[in-house]
């Protein structure tokens, strides 16, 4: 399940195709087989648990 | 015993006797021949002579040779022989170091520059190249950009790169500036993206993994014959040795697409405007 999935199943009012950047979200993936993050979470909830916000260690 | 006046030759006083006059004559006489000849020392054709430091003394100066010319050294004339031009060929240059000194041409192409080491100052040399500078990158395959993530743009291959500003394995999203290559970039990027959706396209500019250029939205694409749209970016941007830039993108489509930055479907394009 991809990280926007998981995001999505967390809070079900997020549409697939809503822009997230519009809600506080910015997910991010600088191709260098890290995969994609929380860059910035400024959502009016909290990090779905599980998550965390920042580039995890490769 | 009386003397004259110019040059103190003795002479017999009015009041000597006769029997002495032969004795006062040859004094006289031997004081006329070394004044004389204290002040024509000249001995040779051409000779000439000059005030010594010493009163009616004269020295000689023997005749030069030809060419030479009469100057001064040391405060007294001499002879000399004056400086000729050094030069010998076409194009040469009369310069100095501590003397005047030829700079030979150059070769064609070259131009007089300015070099401390050089012994005059200057040289020939040959300009620095200002041939092209940059690289061009694509993609022999397609990348997925996985829906609203905001994700760089990889590239596996090279149409040129001039100094290595771009690796095919590491770190391929990156275009890292060379050494001595600090300044002003053109930067062209174009990527052909999966077509047939309504929704956004972003478009970033990344320096040293932090956002440059801001966001470049195009606006939502539908088309209706499933058509891929095409993004292109494009600015002049300044960066330092060791910057590397990098392309990002984000589509809000709801799920994965695909873009293609393969021969003729895209690219990105860096070239070196200068300092």
């Amino acid at each position: 399940m991809e990280l926007w999935e998981k995001i999505i199943e967390a809070y079900p009012e997020i549409n697939p195709s809503d822009h997230f950047g519009q809600l506080g979200i910015s997910l991010r993936d600088d191709a260098d087989g890290v995969g994609a993050y929380i860059a910035k979470w400024e959502y009016s909830k909290p990090i779905p648990s599980g998550l965390k916000l920042g580039k995890p260690k490769k | 015993m009386a003397t004259t006046t110019n040059y103190g030759w003795t002479t017999p006083d009015d009041t000597a006797l006769v029997k002495d006059g032969a004795a006062a004559i040859r004094t006289l006489g031997s004081s006329v021949d070394t004044t004389t000849k204290n002040l024509n020392p000249e001995t040779t054709l051409g000779d000439i002579a000059y005030r010594s430091s010493s009163a009616n003394v004269k020295t000689r100066l023997g005749i030069g040779s030809s060419g030479q010319v009469l100057t001064v050294a040391a405060g007294v004339p001499s002879w000399a022989t004056p400086t000729s031009s050094p030069l010998t060929t076409k194009g040469d240059i009369f310069t100095f170091s501590t003397v005047g000194a030829r700079l030979p041409v150059g070769t064609n192409g070259q131009v007089l520059t300015a070099d401390s080491t050089e012994a005059t100052g200057l040289k020939f040399a040959t300009p620095a190249s200002a041939g092209f500078v940059g690289c061009s990158l694509y993609n022999t395959t397609s990348q997925s950009l996985t829906n609203n993530t905001i994700t760089a743009i990889t590239y596996n291959a090279e149409n040129f790169d001039t100094d290595t500003f771009h690796d095919n394995s590491t770190n391929t999203s990156r275009v890292t500036i060379p050494t001595g290559k600090a300044g002003k970039y053109l930067i062209n990027f174009m990527t052909n993206c999966d077509g047939g959706y309504s929704g956004i396209w972003e478009t970033w500019l990344y320096k040293n993994g932090s956002s440059l250029a801001g966001v470049f939205a195009t606006p939502s694409f539908t088309s209706p014959y499933n058509y891929g749209a095409f993004v292109i970016f494009s600015g002049v941007f300044e960066f330092a040795v060791a910057d590397y830039f990098e392309m990002y993108m984000r589509q809000t489509k709801g799920s994965t697409i695909s873009i293609y930055n393969n021969s003729g479907g895209g690219f990105l394009n860096a070239t070196y405007l200068g300092a």
